[in-house]
């Protein structure tokens, strides 16, 4: 825990050292990126909002309690836990959402349960892939994603039933 | 395929207040849920600008194009001759794993745009997704974290016996994840039949 803690400052501390001797004028170029993300954010706004709309409006309705119930039955074939089921739906939708959820599961069955387990390792293995699709793409205005949301989707598909049965070897 | 995710997520989401009778409800969640969105990109707007500042740093000072020298005999075999056509949007991409291994994901997503603006650079049809593109999108939803710091930081919040144990399993659930992710790729992309 210790060197992550001291991690970042060093990393940034290197940059800026480094940036230094090597006679590039740290002042103007840092302005000259400050600049740049200005504008990324400006660019990525429209996305991010769109979609976190339709999810917000999804969670909220209860909606996804509904879809999360009616997958139950596959559940037990697969002998997923029900309780990390939330977190396999939550997961490619919104990365605070997954967060959330997380700590949801590992409150009602106890941080060091399977359950909890198998949440926790979910959160740390796979990306928000509807968020960083629409937000990478939109931030090039490009429209036809091809088969990315697809491989992206068998990659969670996979790593989620991957991050079950290693959480069973591991801890059970 | 995104147009009809984000229409049935959407309309099933009005739907549900509907038959719920929830009509309040519903106005609330948008206006949270709109709310919410600009509050986010308020903190995102800080914190990406100060990392684009350092990031340019890193791209006048080299260190970016060493970075990229490191890890390229994998970067050679994941994106094919990227290095000849756009040697920023490498560095980029180097960057963008790079910090998200570290999980600094806020950290990550300035390197990830800069990446995607590069590769723009480079793309033929620019509605369209590049192979190069499609490739990085795959890497980055399944990225290894070395220390899954929030996590970890959440579960000795709440007292585990030992908070790290998730460690190993989160890197073998994520190798396997980007395994996957790059098979089907690999699959999908040469099954594909080219657009004129």
């Amino acid at each position: 825990m210790n060197i992550g803690v001291y991690f970042l400052p060093l990393l940034i501390l290197f940059i800026l050292i480094y940036s230094f001797i090597k006679k590039v004028k740290v002042y103007e170029t840092f302005i000259e990126g400050v600049k740049e993300g200005f504008s990324s954010v400006y660019s990525i706004a429209p996305y991010l909002l769109t979609m976190l709309f339709a999810i917000d409006i999804f969670r909220k309705s209860g909606a996804m309690d509904y879809f999360i119930y009616a997958l139950k039955p596959l559940s037990k074939i697969l002998k997923i836990p029900e309780g990390v089921i939330p977190m396999i739906l939550i997961k490619p939708l919104s990365g605070s959402g997954a967060l959330g959820v997380m700590t949801d599961t590992m409150k009602q069955y106890g941080v060091d349960s399977i359950e909890g387990k198998i949440a926790a390792v979910m959160m740390g293995s796979t990306e928000t892939i509807f968020y960083t699709i629409s937000i990478y793409f939109g931030s090039v205005n490009v429209k036809d994603v091809r088969h990315s949301l697809k491989a992206s989707l068998i990659a969670h598909i996979i790593g989620s039933l991957a991050a079950v049965y290693i959480c069973y070897y591991f801890f059970r | 395929m995104i147009n009809i995710i984000w229409f049935v997520i959407l309309s099933a989401g009005i739907l549900t207040f509907m038959i719920k009778g929830d009509t309040k409800g519903l106005l609330q969640a948008m206006t949270d849920s709109a709310q919410n969105s600009i509050e986010l990109l308020m903190a995102l707007l800080g914190i990406m600008a100060v990392w684009s500042g350092i990031m340019k740093l890193c791209e006048k000072s080299g260190i970016v194009d060493a970075l990229a020298k490191i890890l390229s005999p994998v970067m050679r075999i994941l994106f094919p001759n990227l290095e000849k056509k756009n040697k920023k949007a490498l560095g980029s991409i180097v960057m963008n794993i790079a910090t998200n291994m570290m999980g600094l994901s806020n950290a990550a997503t300035p390197f990830g745009i800069k990446a995607m603006k590069e590769l723009q650079s480079i793309n033929p049809v620019k509605e369209r997704a590049s192979d190069y593109m499609i490739t990085f999108i795959i890497i980055n939803g399944a990225c290894v974290q070395l220390l899954p710091a929030t996590v970890i930081s959440i579960r000795a919040g709440l007292n585990a016996k030992d908070p790290s144990d998730i460690i190993l399993p989160t890197i073998i659930t994520t190798l396997i994840a980007l395994i996957a992710g790059l098979v089907s790729n690999a699959i999908f992309r040469s099954r594909k039949v080219p657009h004129s």
